[in-house]
Parts: structure tokens; C-alpha cells; sequence
């Protein structure tokens, strides 16, 4: 499961993802951090996909003031 | 005599306005076309509606140069209402600019009135487009006018501050769509009610944007939904003060207004404009989906690249590998041609060395045959012994010694004289 904790917001989560594509498209990853990068990835997507379905308390904070 | 005068030459009241009525009635006779604006209005329980009619100062509208009071009577009124409504999507109201059929009243009691025997919408309809018009021109010039629909949309939107009247089928549309989306998405919203129809539409709506406002922090997108009514009154959202609040409003506002004839001024300076409450919805959730979409694209193109990359390495290892093997194979051949030359050489080398020993072996063999004392002997050389040494030389020999010759097939003993 993703640790979400070290993820800030969606929009962080999106832009980590987009960062980690350009340091693939410009080959400045290195070979020892691909398999780490992967594992991130996929954090990050799965975070993103629960985040626009699952009722955060943010969510809930609103129906209630 | 002037006082006497004046009471043998008096009219009552009631002469005197007779009088007034009778030359009014006989020099406006006819009907006439005149513009005026809306002040006042309303409709009576006996089904006759009251105005009261103004022309303002063209360059100061808080200046009243001209007002009378004016009816449209039943019989007119019903007719009226309707054809009006349909011609320009509202009903007549305060502020509206008419051009009207009346012909001029007066009584006694009452004063001078018109009566409104028919009226020509397409000059309200004309007033209001100069007027959206004007509207329109004074937003841009605020500098407002792109305000909203140039913030960009939350990521992810999905707090949702939602206008609306609170029993309007529309929000009931609205909420079930979001409620129901296929895709799982989860939104929260909340209701801000409003009244969105007729008069205090602007002023209601507005506020609902100030308390939106005040928890502005909560919220991602704010909706603003109509829909349901019956009537089409719009000129609310044709209004400036609630189109520069909106215009200016900081999160984006999506408005569903419903409507069929052309956007309206707060369509046109919101962020997204969708037909209805339930588009609305769509929109949402579409702008989830989009996201969603695209988080899953970046994934896997990372993961494509991620394997990609191994791939490719993969197969530089399998290159390196294989020149690693075929150097090493190389190698081997090379040692393999190398030791198979010393082998060869060795050889050679052998077979030389030992033909050279034959050969020498050949010679010394010669020289010992040459050289055999059975040969010389067979020449006829002998040699003799002193008590079984060979003598050399003369000087061992003294008279007396015994010495033995050898011959070649034998040998005889005599005595040194």
C-alpha cells in the first residue's frame, strides 16, 4: 500500500510523477534508483486514484461547518 | 369688485377639471406610441396592472424629467403579459425600458393617467441588448472580464460550494448525478440556497457568494445551477453587479443556468459555462476522469520507459557478455594456434637434434671402426704387452723382459735381448 503520509496533495503527487517521466525522458536517472523510482510511481498513482474516490476528512470538514 | 368678481365667476372644482378633461379629451383623442420606463408596477387582485411610467435625464439618471401614472386594463393585460413574456423571455418589471400604445386618461379624481392598449417588445428587447451590451463593455473595461475563467481548475475539484434554490429539481439533478457517477468519484458539496429567479435574484445570489467567501479555503469550484421553473426570467444574470462579483469571485464558478436563448453576461465571464445542472454534473466528473486519465498515463509511461530502460540494459549486459565470451573464445584459439606452433617447432626441433646425434653418432662410429685394432691388426700392425700392460716405448724394455705379441689371430711370447 502507499505510505501516505510523505505524499503533501494530489497536485504534489501529480507534479512528483511528471518530474519523475522528465528525469526518465532526459536519462538523468540512474540505474540504481529504477527499481525505487518504479515503487514511487506506483505510490503515487495509487494515492492519486484513491484520492478522487475515498472521503478524506478535508472532505468532510466541509458538510460540517 | 374683484372679490365680488370672483365669487359670481367662479367654477367649482369639479367645472374646473371637467373643463381640463374636456379640452385633454378632444386634443389627445387618438392613441399614441410613447417610450418610457418601468418605476413602478404591479398587478391587482382584478386582474389590471399598475405602472408608473418615467423618462429620466440622459445624462443623470437620478434626475426624473417626466412621470405619469399608467394601467393596462384586464381585458388588455392578460394579452399583453403573455405576448410580451414570449417575445422577450421576461415579464415586465421595474427598470424596463417599453415603448407602449396608450391613450390619455384624465379624471377628476385621479388626475392625469394613460391607459396601455398595446406594446412593442422589440424595443425592450433592443434596450436590454444595448443595455448587456453595456454592460458587457464596462466589465472588459474593469479589467475583470477574463478574471474567473483564467484561474485554473483545482486539482482535484472535488469541494463543491453549489448556488442554487434548494428546491429546485435541477440541484436535485445536479446532486444525483455526482451521487451516481460509474466511475466511483468521490465529491462533497454544499448548498448554499439561493433565490435565482426575478427580482432579488442578484442581491440573493451575491450573498450566497459572500458566504462562500467566507470559507472560501473549504472549497474547489463554486457551481451556480438553476433549473426547474417554470418561468424564463434571466435578467438577473444579465446584470452587472452580480456579473463583476462572479467575474471577480477567486475560485472558478461553473454556472448551469438553463436557458435556451444566447449566454448570458454571467455565463460569459465564469469559468466554464454548462447548459444545465445535470452538465454541470458531467463536467465534474468528466474533469475527474481527465485527471484520473491522465496520472494513469504518466504512470505507465514511467513504467514503460522503467522497462525500456532495463531492457535496453539488459541487452547491453547480453552485448558485453557475449564480447566477453567471444574475446575469451578468441583468446583461447590464439593460445590453442600458439601452443599447436610450439608443439610443431618442438617437434622439429627434436627430429633435428636427434638426426644431428645419429649423424655424429655415425661419424665417431667411422672413426672407431677406423681407428679398431682388429682393423689395423687386419693391416698388419700388432702391439705387445709387458706383464699384461701395453708397451709404449722402447725405454720400458730392458734384456730379459718377457713380452707378448698380438697378432691378429693370436700371439707369441719371446724374450728382449
Amino acid at each position: 500500500m502507499a505510505k501516505k503520509t510523505d505524499i503533501k496533495n494530489y497536485e504534489a503527487a501529480m507534479e512528483e510523477l511528471e518530474e519523475i517521466l522528465r528525469s526518465l525522458e532526459s536519462n538523468e536517472l540512474k540505474i540504481d534508483d529504477l527499481t525505487k523510482n518504479a515503487k514511487r510511481a506506483t505510490e503515487l498513482v495509487e494515492y492519486c486514484k484513491n484520492k478522487l474516490r475515498s472521503t478524506s476528512e478535508e472532505l468532510n470538514k466541509i458538510m460540517e461547518s | 369688485m374683484d372679490v365680488i368678481d370672483c365669487v359670481e365667476n367662479h367654477l367649482s372644482l369639479k367645472e374646473f377639471l371637467q373643463n381640463v378633461k374636456s379640452v385633454l379629451s378632444k386634443s389627445f383623442a387618438s392613441s399614441y406610441w410613447i417610450s418610457a420606463e418601468i418605476s413602478e408596477i404591479r398587478e391587482n387582485a382584478n386582474g389590471h396592472c399598475y405602472l408608473e411610467l418615467i423618462e429620466k435625464n440622459e445624462n443623470s439618471q437620478s434626475i426624473i424629467e417626466a412621470k405619469i401614472r399608467a394601467i393596462i386594463y384586464s381585458n388588455y393585460y392578460g394579452m399583453i403579459k403573455i405576448f410580451f413574456q414570449n417575445e422577450t423571455g421576461s415579464e415586465l418589471k421595474v427598470g424596463m425600458k417599453i415603448l407602449v400604445k396608450v391613450t390619455l386618461s384624465y379624471s377628476e379624481i385621479y388626475g392625469l393617467s394613460c391607459s396601455i392598449l398595446s406594446i412593442d417588445p422589440t424595443f425592450t428587447l433592443g434596450d436590454l441588448a444595448k443595455r448587456r451590451r453595456e454592460t458587457i463593455r464596462q466589465l472588459k473595461e474593469d479589467g475583470i472580464w477574463e478574471m474567473n475563467s483564467s484561474l485554473p481548475l483545482g486539482v482535484p475539484t472535488q469541494r463543491i460550494a453549489v448556488i442554487s434554490s434548494a428546491t429546485a429539481a435541477g440541484y436535485g439533478d445536479f446532486c444525483n448525478q455526482l451521487e451516481n457517477n460509474k466511475y466511483g468519484f468521490c465529491f462533497c458539496y454544499k448548498l448554499f440556497p439561493s433565490i435565482v429567479q426575478g427580482d432579488k435574484a442578484v442581491s440573493s445570489i451575491i450573498s450566497a457568494l459572500h458566504s462562500i467567501f467566507d470559507e472560501i479555503d473549504n472549497f474547489d469550484v463554486v457551481v451556480l445551477i438553476r433549473g426547474g421553473g417554470a418561468t424564463t426570467d434571466l435578467l438577473a444574470f444579465d446584470d452587472y453587479d452580480l456579473a463583476s462579483e462572479v467575474a471577480q469571485f477567486p475560485l472558478p464558478i461553473i454556472t448551469g443556468i438553463g436557458h435556451e436563448r444566447d449566454e448570458s453576461v454571467v455565463d460569459m465571464v465564469a469559468h466554464t459555462r454548462c447548459k444545465t445542472p445535470t452538465a454541470v454534473a458531467t463536467f465534474l466528473i468528466d474533469t475527474m476522469l481527465n485527471l484520473e486519465t491522465k496520472v494513469l498515463s504518466v504512470g505507465q509511461e514511467i513504467m514503460f520507459r522503467l522497462s525500456n530502460i532495463t531492457t535496453e540494459y539488459n541487452q547491453i549486459l547480453d552485448k558485453k557478455l557475449l564480447l566477453i565470451k567471444q574475446n575469451i573464445a578468441q583468446r583461447l584459439l590464439q593460445e590453442e594456434v600458439a601452443i599447436e606452433r610450439s608443439m610443431l617447432h618442438i617437434r622439429s626441433l627434436i627430429k633435428q637434434k636427434m638426426s644431428d646425434e645419429l649423424h655424429r653418432l655415425e661419424l665417431k662410429e667411422n672413426t672407431l671402426t677406423y681407428l679398431s685394432p682388429h682393423r689395423l691388426m687386419s693391416m698388419g700392425y700388432s702391439f705387445a704387452t709387458k706383464n699384461g700392460k701395453v708397451i709404449r716405448s722402447s725405454k720400458e724394455l730392458k734384456s730379459g723382459d718377457e713380452i707378448e705379441t698380438f697378432f691378429m689371430d693370436n700371439s707369441v711370447t719371446s724374450i728382449v735381448k
